[in-house]
């Protein structure tokens, strides 16, 4: 700049313009950039939301629209009537005795993996003893091998499990297949990833904290639940929303476990299959409003539980997974 | 300040040093204390279906029976049988398809993630959304529409005069709807674990190579691509390992069919499991998945670097 100025004045325009021209160019570039990602994000969002669109609206029909309808369905009359089929999925006694059965086992679920990952994760992070490395990682490796390994074995424990359900020591009856209280057994588990989030988090406050308090008279659980819980609330809560979507949706553990059991005592993500499945007739048109009706009541409790809570959740999404 | 800092904890020292290691003694006991229970129900509930697997996988039982040893006659009708080999394959291609769709739009999407566009969070959130869905649901949806006599899609095609495609008894378009679900799932939240990877890449680089005068595709293959290498190398794993749990949509689509051609490695589990009550083929195909979970797992550990006692010890 300096030195341009300096010179005679004509070079000095030539430059300028020559700038101009450049940043013209570069903003044209920019413009051009930030539309093709409203582009492919916008399309990509429509994509998205399709499903979605497809399940509320699909809701509202009557059940002859079906005869007529589009890729981009819209009712042709609205009467409160219509809404029933949202309405089913809080009304109906069945789902929500499932629904019911759900919180329970989330509840459960939750105390113990709050409950067993801080302390787990406090020990692992300050307090040093033999073995620590190891047994953190015997852990850790166990949970990433995928479930497809335990899978069947796990259906012979539960079937097997002596004396439960009609067996012996070891055969004759089911077992705890079947059995709503298997969908609480199996919650009695550590969970080596929470651990490992929670560790972190620990890690990164530091452990002079506690040892004030310690000096101070404080036990370990009042160190643990009052002082160091609070302080990674964040991680916490994405724990928690993970956990919660995670069993509202699951629908897998029911078909591995819950066979020849009552439809309603099992958790929704399975149970509104069932009702899917009896709303579909062997020939005929299905109940479709029905269908999509309670498919988007079940979507969007998690979606709204996401909104509520998405900017914990992607701040712990980033938090747990490893740095790059 | 120091000095006045100072002076309390000299005078104090020695009692505190006498105290602070009777205290980590009663820390460590309590460690103890609580490990033990621990490390059992882990033992019974995570490590033992792993034990169990591995040894049913020799024997023939049917859950009512006495089993039967039979040695390695399962392993060798896994890899022999043409169905268990179409199994094998099905889940080879629909794990490479699905990790060419996560590598490919996982990395396109977290580039447009980037740009620094209004409203690029209500983005973010919106391609997140599908992962949040029950997947069970997302095929329930697919298969209203892809049904043969009253589908959504069939009503449409023939009320527009066309002739009505049996989906559900062709293997190809079985295989396009399945893939449809994971993509259409897999993507936001791909996208942003390769996101956080690039977020983790400091600025100073991309500052030091435009004042070098490095070109786009230089920028992306140089510096994007190897900064984020840990990071790929997880999201590779992670994506590899999924494939073994690669399922919903195959049961609730397709249900293996038609002609068991579409069955996976998760669904050739369950189906000989639970509805053929076959034990030890099921529990030999578990096995499988466990050499190959191990394997990854500890490629996973060495390229992520999780170093335990070491880098997080306090």
């Amino acid at each position: 700049m300096q030195t341009e100025t300096a010179k005679a004045e004509f070079p000095v325009r030539s430059g300028e313009e020559l700038r101009n021209k450049k940043q013209k160019s570069l903003r044209r570039k920019k413009i051009r950039r930030s539309v093709g990602a409203y582009l492919y994000l916008g399309i990509g969002s429509i994509i998205m939301l399709y499903p979605l669109y497809f399940m509320l609206v699909g809701a509202l029909l009557n059940r002859e629209d079906f005869y007529q309808i589009s890729a981009f369905p819209w009712p042709s009359s609205l009467s409160l009537e219509n809404f029933g089929t949202y309405l089913f999925f809080f009304s109906d006694l069945k789902v929500l005795q499932s629904i019911a059965l759900t919180l329970g086992v989330i509840a459960e679920s939750a105390a113990i993996m709050i409950l067993s990952s801080v302390v787990l994760a406090y020990i692992f992070s300050f307090i040093r003893f033999r073995f620590r490395g190891f047994i953190f990682m015997a852990f850790l490796a166990v949970t990433m091998i995928p479930g497809a390994a335990t899978v069947a074995s796990t259906f012979v424990m539960w079937a097997r499990f002596p004396f439960a359900g009609g067996n012996n020591i070891f055969t004759g009856g089911s077992g705890f297949i079947g059995d709503p209280m298997v969908l609480f057994l199996i919650n009695i588990n550590i969970s080596p990833m929470n651990i490992f989030l929670y560790r972190q988090a620990f890690c990164s406050i530091g452990k002079e904290i506690g040892e004030a308090a310690e000096v101070d008279g404080a036990n370990l659980f009042t160190v643990m639940f009052r002082i160091y819980l609070p302080l990674i609330l964040p991680v916490l809560a994405y724990s928690l929303i993970g956990l919660f979507i995670g069993k509202w949706n699951d629908y897998s553990t029911c078909l591995y476990l819950m066979k020849g059991a009552e439809p309603e005592w099992t958790t929704i993500g399975y149970y509104i299959n069932i009702v899917i499945e009896e709303a579909t007739p062997q020939d005929g048109l299905p109940n479709y409003p029905l269908i999509y009706g309670v498919s988007a009541m079940m979507c969007l409790v998690p979606i709204v539980i996401f909104a509520f809570f998405q900017r914990w959740f992607i701040d712990g999404l980033s938090m747990g997974a490893l740095k790059g | 300040m120091a000095v006045m800092e100072q002076v309390p904890v000299v005078q104090e020292s020695a009692p505190r040093r006498r105290s602070g290691r009777s205290l980590e003694k009663r820390r460590i006991r309590f460690a103890w204390c609580v490990l033990i229970p621990c490390i059992a129900v882990f033992l019974i509930m995570s490590v033992l279906p792993l034990g169990l697997a591995v040894v049913l996988s020799f024997f023939e039982w049917n859950l009512v029976q006495t089993p039967t040893f039979v040695g390695f006659k399962n392993y060798v009708s896994v890899f022999t049988e043409s169905s268990n080999l179409l199994m094998l394959g099905n889940t080879l291609l629909f794990g490479v398809a699905n990790l060419v769709i996560t590598f490919v739009f996982g990395f396109l999407t977290a580039a447009f993630f980037t740009a620094k566009i209004r409203g690029q969070s209500a983005f973010r959130v919106i391609w997140y959304i599908p992962s949040i869905i029950s997947l069970s649901i997302t095929a329930q949806l697919i298969n209203t529409w892809i049904d043969g006599s009253t589908g959504v899609i069939n009503t449409i095609i023939s009320n527009l005069g066309g002739e009505k495609i049996v989906f559900t008894r062709s293997t190809g378009w079985m295989y396009f709807w399945i893939l449809f679900v994971c993509a259409w799932r897999g993507m936001g939240s791909g996208a942003l674990l390769f996101l956080a990877g690039m977020n983790g890449i400091s600025r100073d680089v991309y500052e030091a190579a435009d004042i070098d005068g490095v070109n786009r595709r230089q920028r992306f293959f140089r510096i994007t691509i190897p900064c984020m290498s840990n990071m790929l190398a997880y999201i590779l794993i992670v994506t590899v390992l999924g494939i073994f749990s690669f399922f919903e949509p195959v049961q609730l689509i397709s249900n293996g069919g038609p002609n068991l051609s579409t069955r996976t490695l998760m669904f050739a589990i369950y189906d000989e499991a639970i509805n053929n009550m076959n034990i030890g083929l099921a529990t030999s195909m578990s096995t499988i998945v466990l050499i190959c979970g191990v394997t990854l797992t500890r490629l996973n550990f060495k390229f992520t670097g999780i170093d335990i006692g070491g880098k997080h010890a306090d």
